[in-house]
């Protein structure tokens, strides 16, 4: 789904610079765990597209005071599977309207309940979290090479069909029996430098 | 002879010296000192590559290059051998094979890489060119089935090098390879490893084996080991073999003997019971594959030890620091390497199977002829990439990865080695860098930008913290001709604006970054001949294996590249190029 490059707005002035936003973003926190959030744990900092609509929105920003009067009518720009649609004056609610009716599409937690077009009062219920384009630029993990991931598969697959009721155990027992074979070499070598390789490791399924 | 001297180099001089002219940035040059230079060059090279399909036409080639000899075509980014792209992207063979099976009658070598190739082109090419081909390489290439190699086996009665690896086919039968080994007696290297391909039978390749003396190098799918003992037998020249499969009953593998000119292996689900059968022969081996080995740490140690000739090393992480030690030690000649990354779960691979600054240093100062590295590992410090700069002084191309899988790494961010590195390493030109938030800061990618004057390719990962930063690394790297990144702060201006900046750039790949408020600050980048697409987001399901599927989204990319075609006609609904023209109403 083409979400981001679905709707878009013309500014009359004033966005934030880059610079501006670059030193909002180094204010926030960084979190060295796992790939970056945009945004960590805290809420991304929105765009100016974001607040302006979605005044409510449980973001960093500093202009929450945006209101409907600055932006009477204007043009909008949608991007769609291919084709571009342009509409000239199109009003801040109806715009609220379309990112409601698109959120409720394509969220997870999609509800059957339609909203009506010609009804331009209704308030769009903000999302729990964060509203989908800011997900967008969620962290992603480190991908895998297809020929590793299909081996990885492979491997697992022939594990369980050997023993399918102790995956786990069974590569403990080897683990034990090299243990039992190679006693000393194991001491001499065995890698100090990472104790909390041990302590805080957790399998994850990042591909 | 007045004439001759009036007009410089004669045609017969140059005629003598340009068929010894191969390098394709010599040829280059050539071609740009004049009109009749042009002419000769177009009319003598034999050998061109296409970065990318789409920056020029099957027609343009044609015209420019009439009697080419060998083609090499890449078409899906590099990012779709990491399922990252989807598989009807683009990058159609169809023109290319339609305009080689018309035109091109001098054409005997073909590689095309990331490609979709269908199985009526496969016939045509057949039919065309199956007379004179040498060498047909399916790379990573998907939209075929075993009917389309089938033609190939039937026409192809002179081809020295069939290449299937890693390619997605659809396995009808094994007809394929018997028509192969009917009709060809001259194979020297037939590989379809890491394909499916499970129905070819192994009477078939010792049939091969026997009709093709000349036979160097099989690579093939999962196949029982015990069942190529005739194989092996047969095929008293080959000196690469890899693929395979070992079953349970491991006491009848001493049985195996492999052919005597042997030195490149790889052995998949070769475990710890399996691996003495290749003690004997370990000494020779120049390259070893134990990227789909069943081995832990310590059984690579051992194995390593025997081997003081390798040149070239494939392995997964489990081979561990002490594994890579051991690789310090006794693999003097050892010229590349590459570190993959196994499971990630513990009870996967052994606990020791972990790779740090401590096999990094070891590394560079043990194996001084090293001249390319891949590697992941869970742990870095800037002395281990100090100590990369001062020792590895052949080093061409060095990736690195930092996995996700501890939460503190010793020693960020990374600024200073990696200065070190690319001071000290003089003749690299891939790097690749995939770090994580405070990996390294802006000063560091403007190291990146200071100090690599020769690098033509980079992978930069969660590098850097600010626009500027990226500002700053674009106005160096005058040599950068691809730049990959992903995970990354910048914004979409910034991005664009780099792109500009970058004298060298002609391909252009991101995913993941911070996309302007209405989409058009890329067009800060739009100019003639720059082709600006547009992949969106996907939702993509992980089918991990004993959990509940994952859904992760995959952000949007943006694909810019340099094109003497204009933007694409065939694209699928999903991928988007970006007008100019559509924004001029706003």
């Amino acid at each position: 789904m083409f979400r981001k490059y679905l709707i878009s707005k013309t500014q009359s002035d004033g966005g934030k610079t880059n610079v501006d936003e670059s030193e909002t973003i180094k204010r926030s926190p960084l979190r060295p765990l796992m790939a970056p959030k945009f945004g960590g744990g805290s809420p991304r900092l929105s765009s100016l597209l974001e607040q302006e609509l979605l005044p409510g929105l449980r973001c960093d920003n500093t202009m929450s005071d945006s209101s409907d009067d600055k932006f009477p009518g204007a043009q909008l720009t949608i991007f769609y599977a291919g084709t571009i649609n342009v509409y000239d004056h199109i009003t801040m609610d109806k715009v609220q309207t379309i990112l409601h009716f698109a959120r409720e599409s394509s969220s997870p937690t999609n509800s059957e309940a339609m909203i009506p077009k010609k009804d331009p009062t209704i308030a769009p219920s903000h999302p729990s979290g964060l509203p989908s384009f800011c997900r967008l630029q969620a962290d992603f993990p480190i991908a895998r090479k297809s020929s590793l991931q299909r081996f990885l598969e492979k491997r697992r697959d022939r594990i369980t069909s050997r023993s399918p009721y102790a995956s786990s155990s069974t590569k403990r027992k080897e683990n034990e029996q090299k243990i039992d074979n190679y006693p000393k070499e194991k001491h001499c070598f065995s890698p100090s430098a990472f104790p909390s390789q041990l302590g805080y490791f957790f399998p994850s399924i990042k591909y | 002879m007045l004439d001759m001297a009036d007009r410089g180099m004669s045609d017969e001089v140059l005629n003598c010296v340009m068929p010894y002219i191969h390098d394709p940035k010599d040829r280059d040059a050539v071609s740009l000192v004049c009109r009749r230079w042009y002419e000769l060059d177009a009319l003598t090279r034999k050998h061109i590559t296409i970065a990318l399909c789409y920056t020029t036409t099957p027609g343009r080639l044609r015209g420019r290059f009439p009697h080419l000899e060998s083609l090499k075509l890449k078409g899906k980014p590099r990012a779709a051998m990491f399922n990252l792209i989807m598989e009807d992207w683009g990058g159609y063979v169809t023109p290319w094979v339609k305009e080689i099976s018309d035109y091109f009658d001098c054409l005997k070598s073909l590689h095309f890489r990331r490609m979709i190739v269908k199985d009526s082109d496969l016939q045509l090419l057949a039919q065309a060119r199956g007379r004179v081909l040498l060498v047909l390489k399916l790379d990573k290439c998907s939209g075929f089935s075993t009917d389309g190699l089938l033609h190939v086996g039937r026409s192809c009665r002179n081809l020295r090098t069939l290449f299937l690896e890693e390619s997605q086919i659809v396995d009808k039968d094994g007809e394929w390879l018997h028509e192969l080994a009917m009709n060809n007696t001259v194979l020297e290297t037939l590989n379809f490893y890491m394909t499916e391909l499970a129905t070819v039978q192994f009477e078939d390749l010792e049939l091969i084996a026997r009709n093709c003396r000349s036979l160097t190098s099989m690579k093939i799918s999962d196949f029982e080991i015990l069942d190529l003992v005739g194989f092996f037998r047969a095929a008293t020249a080959l000196e690469e073999f890899a693929g395979g499969s070992f079953s349970e009953q491991s006491d009848k593998y001493s049985a195996v003997s492999f052919p005597p000119k042997l030195c490149r292996l790889g052995l998949n689900y070769m475990g710890k019971n399996e691996m003495p059968i290749v003690f004997p022969f370990a000494s020779l081996l120049k390259k070893l594959d134990l990227l789909y080995c069943l081995l832990d740490t310590e059984d690579h140690c051992l194995l390593i030890q025997k081997c003081p000739n390798l040149e070239f090393l494939e392995a997964r992480n489990v081979i561990g620091d002490r594994g890579l030690e051991v690789l310090a030690q006794s693999c003097k000649k050892l010229r590349r390497l590459r570190i993959e990354r196994g499971a990630d779960e513990q009870e996967m691979e052994d606990e020791e199977g972990v790779v740090s600054q401590r096999g990094l240093m070891a590394l560079a100062r043990g194996c001084l002829e090293i001249e390319y590295v891949a590697i992941y590992v869970s742990d870095i410090t800037n002395a281990a990439l100090e100590c990369i700069g001062a020792h590895s002084k052949k080093l061409c191309d060095f990736r690195l990865v930092l996995l996700e899988r501890e939460e503190r790494i010793t020693d960020l961010p990374l600024d200073n080695g990696v200065r070190a590195l690319l001071r000290g390493c003089q003749k690299l030109r891939r790097f690749a860098l995939y770090l994580r938030s405070g990996g390294l800061t802006d000063v560091g990618l403007n190291y990146i930008g200071q100090y690599s004057p020769n690098v033509r390719w980079m992978l930069l990962g969660y590098v850097g913290e600010s626009d500027a930063g990226l500002l700053e690394f674009s106005r160096g790297c005058p040599s950068l001709q691809k730049l990959e990144m992903r995970g990354c702060c910048f914004s979409e201006r910034a991005l664009a604006v780099a792109a500009m900046q970058l004298t060298s750039l002609r391909y252009l790949w991101v995913q993941g970054y911070r996309a302007s408020e209405t989409g058009r600050d890329l067009l800060v980048m739009a100019r003639p001949f720059w082709n600006i697409e547009l992949i969106p987001s996907r939702g993509v399901t992980i089918n991990a294996p004993d959990r509940e599927p994952v859904s992760i989204e995959h952000p949007a990319h943006i694909l810019a590249y340099y094109s003497l075609a204009g933007p694409r006609t065939d694209f699928p609904s999903t991928v988007t190029p970006l007008d100019p023209a559509s924004f001029l109403t706003l």
